[in-house]
């Protein structure tokens, strides 16, 4: 499992074009963006990882730790726009080892990338807390993210997904 | 350390706080170190120091080369003991630092964040009207906004912590009393039975009247028997939300004090409020069309 996050830590890396926004915090939301996308639509999600509404939002520890385990994943301590720290995850300069993320999991991570590049850290977070299992649960909880997914598509049934069909299939 | 050492078990806090404790068995072990260093003339008077009766009873338990063996031993020891702990102790600090510095990056970047906590504005703003109205641990007072099908929880507020939490599921557009609320405009009622003498009667009143389920009623933490709620609409006349008011106490809100107070100016402030923020109240909706 250790190694599926790592290669989907650095897809991300690899191919999110507004590299200095990738901070712990926004990199972690993305997976978990991730989990639910593919719950929502495949009843799996492409971690094991058991998310939990930390204070923060949906997180989960081994994230970071694993990106900070990695030796070609540099975690930089840097400053954001307001002046605030934060920590920022990047590829070592001279990787150039091969990624591998199943082609399934590819497309969901280019729909998590597609919906969020153009977003502010603001409006970002709010797509997060937007999604079903934050808006649903309360803080400190664990998410089940496969059963509320199932919950989800219930209650949406009749209201298309039209970011998936567009982003995905193409239409 | 006592900070450090909590949720631990109660073996690795005994090990961590002898391991801390390695300062005077290094200190002892530099002393012992260097009385066997040194020439055997100075050792003895050094011994000498020691009152004779006390010299004597040692003698006669070992002799003089004996003590210096157990000396030896208790110094190895010692030193083993003071490398050892600092060394551990060093690492649970390093470790516990590094985690503290984490959980302060967290905080600074939640302090610089623009982002708006909607949840904790509504329920402060709510907390205006409990205080007015004088309500106890017996009453809530909650938001509910229409978001896509059923209604989510944008702030609450009681003094009672079992009932301010932030529910932990959405409620559905066609069951209870938010619905009925959305549906009339307005409802006041305070006829339900004491649940705590006849739990059945009290289920069976709330399904008749609000439409609940017996399963839902069943989960519900706060078995309320009067509730006060009103619907507030936009200028456009679309409902936005619903303001609920409730009690366990079948006398716990003063209907005819919020009749009064809540006038189309009062509704107009707290729809102005939830309009002005919908841009940062997440949102079903927005998840929805972003397609998760």
């Amino acid at each position: 499992m250790k190694d599926i996050i790592s290669n989907l830590v650095k897809y991300i890396l690899v191919h999110y074009p507004h590299k200095s926004e990738l901070s712990a915090s926004r990199l972690t939301k993305m997976l978990y963006l991730a989990d639910w996308k593919n719950s929502i639509e495949k009843a799996s999600q492409i971690t094991n990882a058991v998310w939990h509404f930390h204070h923060y939002g949906p997180y989960v520890d081994d994230f970071l730790k694993i990106a900070k385990e990695d030796s070609d994943i540099n975690v930089v301590n840097t400053t954001t726009v307001f002046g605030g720290r934060k920590q920022q995850l990047e590829l070592k300069k001279d990787f150039n080892g091969d990624i591998e993320v199943s082609s399934d999991n590819k497309k969901i991570l280019d729909f998590v990338i597609a919906a969020t590049k153009d977003k502010s850290y603001e409006e970002f977070i709010t797509l997060v807390y937007s999604t079903y299992p934050v808006v649903s649960s309360s803080r400190y909880s664990d998410f089940d993210l496969v059963n509320m997914a199932q919950d989800y598509n219930l209650l949406t049934k009749d209201t298309p997904n039209k970011g998936f069909q567009q982003e995905i299939h193409g239409v | 350390m006592e900070a450090f050492l909590e949720g631990r078990s109660f073996c690795e806090r005994w090990f961590y706080k002898l391991a801390s404790k390695g300062l005077y068995p290094t200190i002892f072990s530099a002393l012992g170190f260097a009385y066997i260093g040194i020439p055997a003339s100075l050792q003895e008077s050094i011994r000498r120091t020691l009152p004779l009766d006390t010299r004597k009873q040692m003698l006669g338990l070992l002799g003089a080369e004996g003590w210096l063996i157990v000396l030896l031993i208790i110094t190895a020891f010692c030193a083993i003991w003071g490398g050892i702990g600092s060394n551990v102790t060093v690492s649970l600090v390093k470790k516990k630092h590094k985690e503290v510095v984490e959980d302060n990056e967290l905080l600074k970047q939640d302090r610089d964040s623009k982002s708006i906590n909607c949840y904790r504005l509504f329920s402060k703003y709510l907390y205006g009207y409990y205080k007015r109205f004088g309500l106890t641990n017996n009453e809530r007072v909650s938001l509910y906004k229409l978001d896509m099908d059923v209604f989510s929880c944008i702030g609450r507020h009681s003094d009672n912590e079992l009932f301010k939490a932030k529910p932990n599921r959405l409620y559905p557009k066609d069951e209870g009393c938010i619905a009925k609320a959305w549906e009339l405009g307005k409802i006041q009622n305070a006829d339900a039975p004491d649940p705590k003498e006849n739990m059945d009667a009290w289920v069976s009143y709330n399904v008749e009247k609000f439409n609940f389920t017996g399963d839902v009623l069943k989960k519900i933490k706060m078995k309320s028997r009067s509730f006060y709620g009103f619907r507030l609409r936009n200028m456009q006349n679309d409902t936005i939300a619903v303001l609920m008011f409730e009690s366990l106490n079948p006398h716990g809100i003063k209907f005819e004090k919020l009749n009064r107070f809540f006038n189309d100016h009062e509704k107009g402030n707290i729809t102005h409020l939830v309009e002005s923020l919908e841009n940062h109240i997440p949102s079903l909706e927005l998840a929805r069309s972003e397609g998760f």
